[in-house]
């Protein structure tokens, strides 16, 4: 025996599927679309079936192949004419389409083999029992049928401990029906004593009433269109295409107006050539009065089957709400004052028929008719691990040979998919679905040779699924198709990028420039971007302070005089037409064509200048100004890293620091004396030869160096981490800056680059530092080691000393904040020169762009 | 809903609007920025205006105006189509709501 846990509520304009799982119910989402209700419409199309919301779409258009509210023709003996496959269809079949379309929702990979459907409690034995064909039809071994106002109340009352015993009354007002039902509860036993009902009120209608008595209205009198509603409402009018828009704005007023006493409508059209907007409010209290007629229709039903049953208000211990419409406040507030009855609210009244038939579902057991043996139960979790659904015993997947033909990368908005099939076939269908649910082919007969287009997202890898139906649409998992075209990538026709595409930006924080990758390696060509940076200082009209757009090709993670400049735009001070200030914004769309030619074009937004260049990347360009700055920043690592390794008595790594170093300065006197105007090849050599000493400078030491300086950054940032809770001061911006700094963690050490490294190791060494600056007892402990030294430390001893007590007098009040400034004055006292302590270069001018 | 598409389907009106007014093009750089911060927060809006319209696009609900036609293209669209993009794949956030009529 086995619980059947899975309870679905088919309903007339919506349906859902929910389990029953350890004490909770699960709410299955469509993978199309991702809504937990699916349109119960179904739509024969010249070539596929259809099935929900896509099917909906077509229901006025096309009514001779399109279907739905067919729930209301159970159990009868009709049969629609469908003009597409030029046959008829029963009410059963149409409902078997939408119970197979809910077993899809099941992403668990469970087999689906019993169930528990919710029926009206209006429905008579010959719809009941039609209902549980349609159950049979699409494949369940065992259907169990419950009545949809006895599910809402166990949706409302499974949860409470409280015995209920009593009358309750299940008000259902839904998007398109009504339906109220006496229930009463006897020792533990629940029944539908008696319902009411109209097949044609709910919220639709509340939505045609806003669009007819309010907006029309409305656009009669500033249009002074006489025949608006006429042209609006009439089938292929002349204001058909504005009725829907309208339409729209009904529903979201309506949803607004349960939380706020008015709605803005608001919207632009153009109606005979002319431009209208209208602007217009709608009050809770306008909404209201337009529903009342509706809703005391409904009450009267209730009051009716209260007579019927001789039963007073009083006998009734609460209204239990389900269905959409019920979420409006003047329903539950209309409900409440006109019968005195207490309202219960405590349940979602769209879900709650599905969740009361799933508790239901977990009560009730069923003898699965192919016990499996413990073989087929490690077939069943390998299925479930695979995440394929199976509907269907394996003996039964037929001999199908299914070959697809499709590239797997590709830059085009859709890709073609080539099927082609051979062995028996007929009746079986195929339906390709989107993983993201933005497509779907819904169910397509399946034939021997086929194409499908298939849509792509930009960028993404696009995950296609592919499945076969056998003639009682039950899935064959066996011939599952995975296809995956990843778009924008490695297309196998374009020409891709040998090196990351770079510009180099300024890094205030630390005076140097860094590297942002603007094109990835192995992009495909043609490539275009634009970014949006700002200016990172102030540059006056006439000055000769200029902007540098340095691009470059190589590797982003390594320093910028590592890699190739391809190409340079300098706007100077000169050419601006205004003075550019410090956080304006600068624009940059680069483009590099298929024959490898880049393009810059740079818009100053503040002057509204623009600065086009176009360079072939046969030529280098160089900024003279930039090398210069380049070199002092390598020669000032190569020096600190020197030091270090002299410190360790690395003597190796110091020999070869040293020869580099004595290399790289051989060039600093012709550096120092070339000037911008200089035309001759010299800063290409000087250029060069600086790139190269760059790179060798990297890999001194090899792996061993990287791993000491990964172990440096992995420690420092541990450290932070440990004093960073003890801080007591700037807490929030030191926080800010830690979760900066180790946002980066995986890309620093994935560089594999000393540079990098190196650099974030100091970083996390300064917050240290900065973090300890701003906690009280480490400021206290510091005072009293600046206070032992001796007087010839000092500038002036006497005035230190008068600081010593100002000190003092701080830590004694606890004013900590004036303890720090004070500890500032002590340093600038000291003999001690701090600007060698500061690893900032000095007068750093950088690219100007940040 | 998530507070970003909220943002964007009210930003995509503005420009519906102004497009209405004939300003497109001097408003065309800051949509474009706009657009742009969205995307690199890994939001992929379509805007399908002007396609043709295809039955087996889940991603948008279409009203369809007129007399049905093979050759049926977006002629308005009242709710833009919007993804988020995860490591390597994506998300239907909302789908779109349009109008579609014969081209």
């Amino acid at each position: 025996m086995k619980a059947i846990n899975f309870g679905i509520d088919l309903g007339t304009t919506n349906s859902l599927i929910a389990k029953y799982d350890n004490g909770k119910v699960i709410l299955f989402k469509n993978p199309v679309g991702h809504k937990e209700s699916l349109a119960s419409v179904v739509a024969f199309r010249k070539d596929r079936i259809l099935v929900g919301d896509k099917a909906r779409e077509y229901l006025l258009k096309d009514p001779v192949n399109v279907f739905s509210s067919f729930k209301r023709r159970m159990g009868t003996d009709d049969r629609f004419y469908v003009v597409n496959i030029d046959d008829n269809i029963t009410p059963i079949e149409l409902s078997t389409y939408v119970l197979n379309e809910l077993k899809q929702f099941v992403h668990t990979g469970e087999r689906l083999e019993a169930v528990v459907i919710t029926i009206p409690a209006s429905f008579d034995t010959m719809q009941a029992n039609a209902t549980k064909r349609a159950g049979e039809q699409a494949g369940f071994q065992e259907v169990y049928l419950l009545q949809e106002p006895i599910a809402a109340s166990l949706a409302y009352f499974n949860g409470s401990n409280e015995e209920k015993t009593g009358n309750w009354l299940v008000y259902d007002l839904g998007g398109g029906t009504f339906d109220v039902a006496l229930v009463e509860i006897r020792n533990g036993e629940m029944k539908v004593k008696d319902h009411e009902g109209n097949n044609f009120l709910g919220g639709v209608d509340f939505d045609r009433l806003i669009v007819e008595e309010i907006f029309v209205p409305q656009i009669i009198k500033e249009t002074q269109i006489a025949d608006f509603q006429e042209q609006l409402t009439n089938k292929q009018g002349k204001y058909e295409k504005f009725y829907f828009q309208l339409l729209y704005q009904a529903e979201e007023a309506k949803k607004e107006l349960a939380h706020a006493p008015n709605y803005e409508v608001e919207f632009s059209t153009e109606i005979n050539g002319h431009i209208y907007d209208f602007v217009f409010t709608i009050t809770v209290e306008q909404f209201n009065q337009l529903i009342a007629s509706k809703i005391q229709e409904t009450i009267k039903m209730l009051q009716a089957i209260l007579q019927r049953n001789h039963l007073e208000t009083t006998g009734i211990s609460e209204i239990i709400l389900v269905g959409g419409s019920t979420l409006i406040p003047f329903v539950r507030k209309q409900l409440k004052m006109e019968t005195g009855i207490p309202v219960n609210t405590g349940a979602d009244p769209i879900t709650a028929i599905a969740v009361g038939a799933a508790f239901y579902a977990a009560n009730k057991y069923y003898n699965p008719k192919n016990q499996p043996d413990s073989e087929e139960d490690l077939d069943n979790l390998l299925m479930k691990i695979s995440g394929s659904s199976s509907n269907i015993s394996p003996e039964k997947e037929p001999q199908l040979k299914i070959d697809l033909g499709y590239n797997k990368m590709s830059r085009e908005d859709e890709e073609v998919l080539l099927v082609r099939i051979s062995g028996q076939m007929e009746k079986y269908t195929y339906r390709l679905v989107r993983s993201d649910g933005g497509f779907d082919t819904g169910l397509v007969p399946l034939r021997s040779k086929f194409t499908e287009f298939l849509p792509l997202l930009p960028n993404v890898a696009n995950s296609f699924s592919m499945r076969i139906f056998d003639e009682n649409r039950s899935e064959l998992p066996a011939l599952a198709q995975q296809i995956i075209i990843t778009h924008g990538q490695y297309s196998i026709s374009g020409q891709p990028l040998p090196k990351d595409i770079c510009i180099e930006i300024d890094d205030k924080e630390n005076n140097v420039t860094r590297l942002e990758v603007i094109f990835e390696k192995n992009s495909i060509l043609p490539l275009k971007k634009t970014l949006y940076r700002e200016i990172s200082k102030t540059i006056e009209k006439g000055s000769s302070d200029n902007i540098i757009i340095n691009i470059l090709e190589g590797d982003r993670f390594a320093r910028s005089i590592s890699n190739l400049p391809i190409g340079c735009i300098e706007i100077s001070g000169k050419q601006l037409t205004s003075n550019l200030i410090k956080g304006s914004d600068i624009e940059i769309q680069i483009m590099i064509s298929d024959n490898r030619e880049l393009s810059v074009e740079a818009f100053l937004v503040m002057t509204r200048q623009e600065f086009k260049n176009v360079f072939s990347i046969s030529e280098k360009h160089i900024n003279i100004a930039r090398l210069k700055e380049q070199f002092t920043t390598l020669e000032s690592e190569m020096r600190t890293a020197l030091k270090q390794f002299n410190a360790e008595d690395n003597d190796i790594w110091s020999i070869q620091t040293e020869n580099l170093l004595r290399e790289l300065a051989s060039f600093g006197d012709d550096l120092a004396k070339m000037k911008e105007k200089d035309w001759s090849d010299k800063r290409y050599v000087i250029a060069e030869d600086i790139s190269r000493i760059s790179q060798k400078f990297d890999k001194i030491g090899g792996y061993e160096r990287l791993e000491n300086l990964q172990s440096e950054y992995l420690h420092n940032m541990e450290l932070v981490e440990q004093t960073l809770p003890s801080a007591d001061i700037e807490k929030e911006s030191l926080n800010a800056r830690f979760r900066r700094l180790s946002e980066n963690t995986n890309q620093v050490l994935k560089s594999r680059n000393p540079a990098i490294l190196k650099r974030a190791a100091e970083q996390l060494d300064d917050l240290y530092w900065d973090i300890l600056s701003n906690t009280h007892s480490h400021l206290v402990s510091r005072f009293y080691i600046l206070k032992s030294y001796k007087p010839d430390m000092y500038k002036n001893y006497h005035l230190a000393q008068s600081i010593f007590t100002k000190a003092e007098k701080s830590i004694e009040d606890g004013r900590y904040l004036d303890l720090k400034r004070i500890l500032n004055d002590l340093y600038n006292l000291m003999t001690i020169d701090w600007s060698v302590y500061d690893r900032r270069p000095e007068n750093f001018k950088g690219t100007g762009i940040s | 809903m998530d507070n970003h598409v909220q943002l964007i389907n009210q930003l995509l009106e503005i420009k519906q609007k102004i497009a209405q007014e004939k300003l497109e093009s001097k408003f065309e750089r800051n949509f474009n920025r706009i657009f742009s911060i969205f995307e690199e927060a890994g939001y992929l809006i379509q805007y399908p205006m002007g396609e043709k319209y295809s039955e087996t696009r889940s991603d948008y609900e279409a009203a369809i105006i007129g007399q049905e036609s093979n050759n049926m293209v977006v002629s308005q669209v009242i709710k833009p189509v919007i993804y988020r993009k995860t490591a390597d794949s994506a998300n239907l956030l909302q789908k779109g709501i349009v109008v579609v009529e014969k081209a």
